[in-house]
């Protein structure tokens, strides 16, 4: 029952970058994955199912005045700290995970996604196109535009890793 | 330089079963939007059907109704000089052959004159547009005609009982035949001719089986 829940609450949680959004995105992306499972041709039930919670989240957005508000970025609802991580006592890594994410939360949606489908799903190019709708050149492009605009926002703030 | 890491969230812990609960049970808050429609829907169709119900019923009626002064004029017709029977005979082994051959089919004929319904003649009556049997029984003084034709295909065996014009009129359907009896005898004595008229043609044979 609910297979890669971790992976769909993870996009879902980078997309709306904030918990509450996150949980309702995973809640309807999986009744609609349910309901379409019937049209699942795939291979890969990881990428169907990430395809759908993107997709949920950006019709929630436009359907969703007030949601669209609550995602609105802002530094006293963004700028925590990664929490649930395990025991990291280090002080340093803490600030710097938490830099890290508020930059990634800075970047447009179609960065950030491409971004976290690469970095922390691992998923392949083809994978990902099929995902955001995009050619396999485009998804190559656009990832590394993402990584340059994220180390040039961690730079830009000062003390980025050199 | 190294690649910054991103942070992977993990899912909260209740998350699981919430949508596990969700997912059980799936419609209510997605149903919502298009319940007014399917109410709408389903008013329309219910409507539509209450109004084809009442228009077929209605036709059936008026079509019985037709029917019904169309036979009280077929019997009236019959009671002018010299019109009420093309065959006169007794015999119902004389009248059941003498349609052949003047109806596409061939009417039950029954000669009940034992209770008192003695048969008097019988011919052949255009109603409503098409050939039909008329048997000609008597009642004391009393004239009563009866018509015969076969069932309509989408036809409903019912019967029913009127009065017009101060003639009774009952009709019946029986062994795939409608019946009409008209006649200005009284309604418990027509009832009773229509029984044994019932009876006769509901035995196969008991009528229309002359002895070889």
């Amino acid at each position: 029952m609910l297979p890669h829940l971790g992976a769909a609450y993870n996009l879902a949680r980078h997309l709306t970058r904030n918990d509450h959004d996150a949980e309702d995105v995973v809640q309807e992306a999986y009744l609609r994955a349910l309901r379409y499972f019937g049209a699942f041709r795939g291979r890969d039930a990881r990428a169907w199912l990430l395809a759908i919670v993107r997709h949920t989240t950006y019709t929630r957005r436009r359907r969703d005045p007030l949601a669209a508000i609550t995602t609105e970025f802002s530094d006293e609802l963004h700028s925590g700290a990664v929490e649930g991580q395990g025991p990291e006592r280090d002080l340093d890594r803490r600030e710097t995970a938490a830099r890290v994410q508020s930059a990634l939360d800075r970047l447009p949606p179609r960065f950030r996604e491409v971004l976290v489908l690469r970095e922390l799903e691992d998923l392949s190019y083809e994978e990902i196109g099929r995902i955001v709708r995009a050619p396999i050149g485009t998804v190559m492009s656009r990832l590394s535009r993402a990584r340059a605009r994220l180390e040039q926002a961690l730079a830009a703030e000062g003390g980025g890793t050199p | 330089m190294s690649q910054p890491r991103l942070p992977y969230y993990t899912a909260p812990s209740g998350l699981r079963d919430r949508v596990q609960a969700a997912v059980r049970r799936p419609p209510a808050r997605r149903s919502a939007p298009w319940r007014p429609a399917a109410w709408v829907t389903g008013i329309a169709a219910a409507l539509v059907l209450l109004a084809s119900g009442v228009w077929l019923v209605g036709a059936r009626r008026r079509a019985a109704d037709a029917e019904l002064t169309a036979v009280l004029d077929g019997h009236l017709r019959a009671l002018a000089p010299g019109h009420l029977a093309d065959v006169a005979s007794t015999d119902q082994h004389a009248v059941k052959p003498w349609f052949a051959g003047k109806l596409d089919f061939s009417p039950p004929v029954v000669d009940p004159a034992a209770d008192g319904f003695p048969l008097v003649g019988a011919r052949v009556d255009v109603v409503d547009g098409r050939n039909l049997a008329a048997l000609v029984y008597s009642r004391r003084s009393h004239i009563i005609n009866v018509f015969v034709r076969p069932l309509g295909a989408d036809e409903r065996a019912t019967s029913r009982d009127g009065e017009r014009r101060g003639y009774n009129v009952m009709s019946w359907a029986a062994s795939g035949m409608r019946f009409w009896a008209v006649s200005d005898l009284n309604v418990q004595e027509l009832a009773q001719l229509r029984n044994l008229l019932a009876a006769g043609t509901g035995r196969p044979g008991s009528s229309s089986a002359p002895s070889r």
